[in-house]
């Protein structure tokens, strides 16, 4: 299966994991550990789709929900397969599920990048945390990027409200990511083939480029 | 300028993008040559030509049988068939042939017989295109699903179409045989690279695609409710579709509402319309022109 699904209370989360060794042509994007987010049956976190076959526009990995270093995505679209054994580099995949959550850990040594991934959902709160670190061999930027179908779900409740929008009953909070470049911006995105949908991507960017970062995201309900 | 630079404006050039990855020498060589990419047509400044063969593949067939008749629809589909002047790919002429099976299968008696004059030369003429190029290595490198959904559209000629159109085109018997050969050829490649197309012990295709996940779905589940037995990757779908149903709706469906996380591309071939019919036909039963297309199969299963 190319997605892993996990349900907490009135929130459910997909995480992309395309894993096939024997795979060699596919249409998966680097959104390897991406996640979409639904909440009481309403997507609050997307994928950005794909708008156009024509353009590479929506593919990267840093376009998708989640922590990454730039240019170093864990399964990269475009690799030169020249056999088997490089095809089927061994990414270190381990899922470990509890009662009220999951840990991933997936490394691809090619690459050299290893993410773990927290999920927690704490049930008296109603609220659902989502924990990311990345650690790269080499220095790099990166990047932590959320993509929401509506923009009252990501802006701040004060400029949601300038702009006469209600704001989201749904609390969206990062943490970890003080000392980084944010751009909130305006974005089309798709659910399905050229659908042009309007939404909002909001991007942290570390301001120098590091081997290891860490990013939390919290949900919460009321 | 560095050569490190020269290189990377290169590879910018729109005739090196790639949208598959290669692996060899001779991919790249199937990749330039191969003439019925639909991606060298032209459709015209600012048009998407998978938006074009969206129409041409009359992809939109369930659709449109939810709000027109289907002699309507049998005469916009002669029409498009007629004026569009793409040139037919063997993926093309697999969906064209499904397409059409499923409006013959909402027509009444009467209007078969018209059908079987009206699209007997257009079905004739794209068996023999895809008998002769079906998609595996010589005609395309990139062969899963494509293979996949020639082969159904193969499978599903052979059993409803033939005898229509060979009463039309009178060379039934050379079709045929050709016919059985190559499905059987194909469900041999099938069979045999099967680790590349579906993860193992379930028939969820393995390219990262949540889109293309329902597209194969759709297909595996018309390929069980075909008569033919032959062949060991069908063998495959018909024992393990029961479990793979059940799989993708504890996987897709929340209390009863269908969520999708659509990662990977998404297919121009299905929309979310033609998503929501196959999956309330199959799930909750409901009748709709799919359930048309198959009630008589699926009373039988």
């Amino acid at each position: 299966m190319n997605a892993v699904k996990f349900e907490f209370g009135e929130f459910v989360v997909y995480l992309s994991r395309p894993i096939s060794e024997q795979t060699i042509y596919s249409h998966r994007h680097e959104d390897f550990l991406s996640y979409v987010v639904f909440w009481r049956k309403q997507p609050i976190l997307v994928d950005p789709g794909r708008l156009s076959y024509s353009r590479q526009e929506g593919c990267a990995m840093d376009v998708h929900n989640g922590l990454g270093a730039i240019g170093r995505p864990i399964l990269p679209m475009y690799r030169f397969f020249f056999g088997r054994r490089l095809r089927s580099e061994p990414r270190r995949f381990e899922q470990t599920n509890m009662a009220d959550g999951a840990s991933i850990i997936v490394e691809n040594k090619t690459m050299g990048v290893e993410k773990r991934l927290l999920l927690k959902y704490d049930s008296g709160l109603d609220e659902l945390v989502i924990t990311e670190e990345v650690y790269c061999q080499d220095a790099r930027e990166m990047l932590f990027t959320l993509n929401a179908p509506s923009r009252n779900i990501l802006a701040p409740a004060e400029e949601a409200k300038a702009e006469g929008e209600v704001s989201a009953p749904l609390n969206v909070s990062v943490c970890g990511v003080e000392n980084c470049e944010h751009e909130l911006k305006s974005i089309i995105w798709s659910n399905e083939y050229a659908q042009r949908l309007d939404g909002v991507r909001s991007q942290y960017k570390t301001r120098k480029a590091v081997t290891q970062f860490s990013s939390r995201l919290v949900l919460s309900a009321g | 300028m560095s050569s490190a630079h020269l290189v990377k404006r290169m590879l910018k050039q729109p005739w090196l993008h790639w949208d598959v990855p290669f692996i060899t020498m001779y991919s790249v060589f199937k990749k330039i040559t191969r003439r019925d990419d639909i991606h060298k047509v032209d459709v015209g400044e600012g048009k998407d030509v998978e938006i074009e063969y969206y129409y041409f593949r009359l992809n939109d067939v369930l659709i449109l049988l939810c709000t027109m008749s289907a002699a309507e629809v049998m005469e916009e589909f002669f029409r498009r068939l007629g004026e569009k002047r793409l040139p037919v790919d063997a993926y093309t002429a697999s969906q064209q042939l499904c397409n059409l099976y499923y409006l013959y299968k909402n027509l009444d008696g009467d209007q078969r017989a018209e059908f079987a004059k009206k699209f007997a030369g257009a079905l004739t003429y794209r068996v023999d295109y895809l008998l002769s190029n079906y998609e595996f290595k010589t005609n395309n490198n990139w062969f899963t699903n494509h293979l996949l959904n020639n082969y159904r559209a193969l499978l599903i000629y052979r059993e409803w179409f033939s005898e229509a159109c060979d009463s039309e085109c009178g060379h039934s018997e050379d079709r045929n045989k050709a016919l059985d050969k190559v499905v059987l050829k194909i469900d041999a490649i099938l069979y045999r690279y099967r680790a590349s197309i579906i993860y193992p012990e379930t028939l969820f295709l393995s390219e990262g695609s949540t889109s293309y996940e329902v597209i194969v779905t759709k297909h595996f589940f018309e390929l069980n409710l075909l008569r033919c037995t032959e062949g060991k990757f069908l063998e495959l779908v018909k024992s393990s579709l029961k479990s793979h149903l059940q799989a993708f709706e504890s996987l897709y469906r929340s209390d009863g509402e269908w969520l999708f996380p659509w990662f990977g591309d998404q297919s121009p071939d299905i929309r979310l319309g033609d998503v929501k019919i196959f999956l309330s036909s199959v799930y909750d039963q409901e009748k709709n022109p799919y359930q048309r297309v198959w009630q008589d199969e699926c009373s039988k299963v």
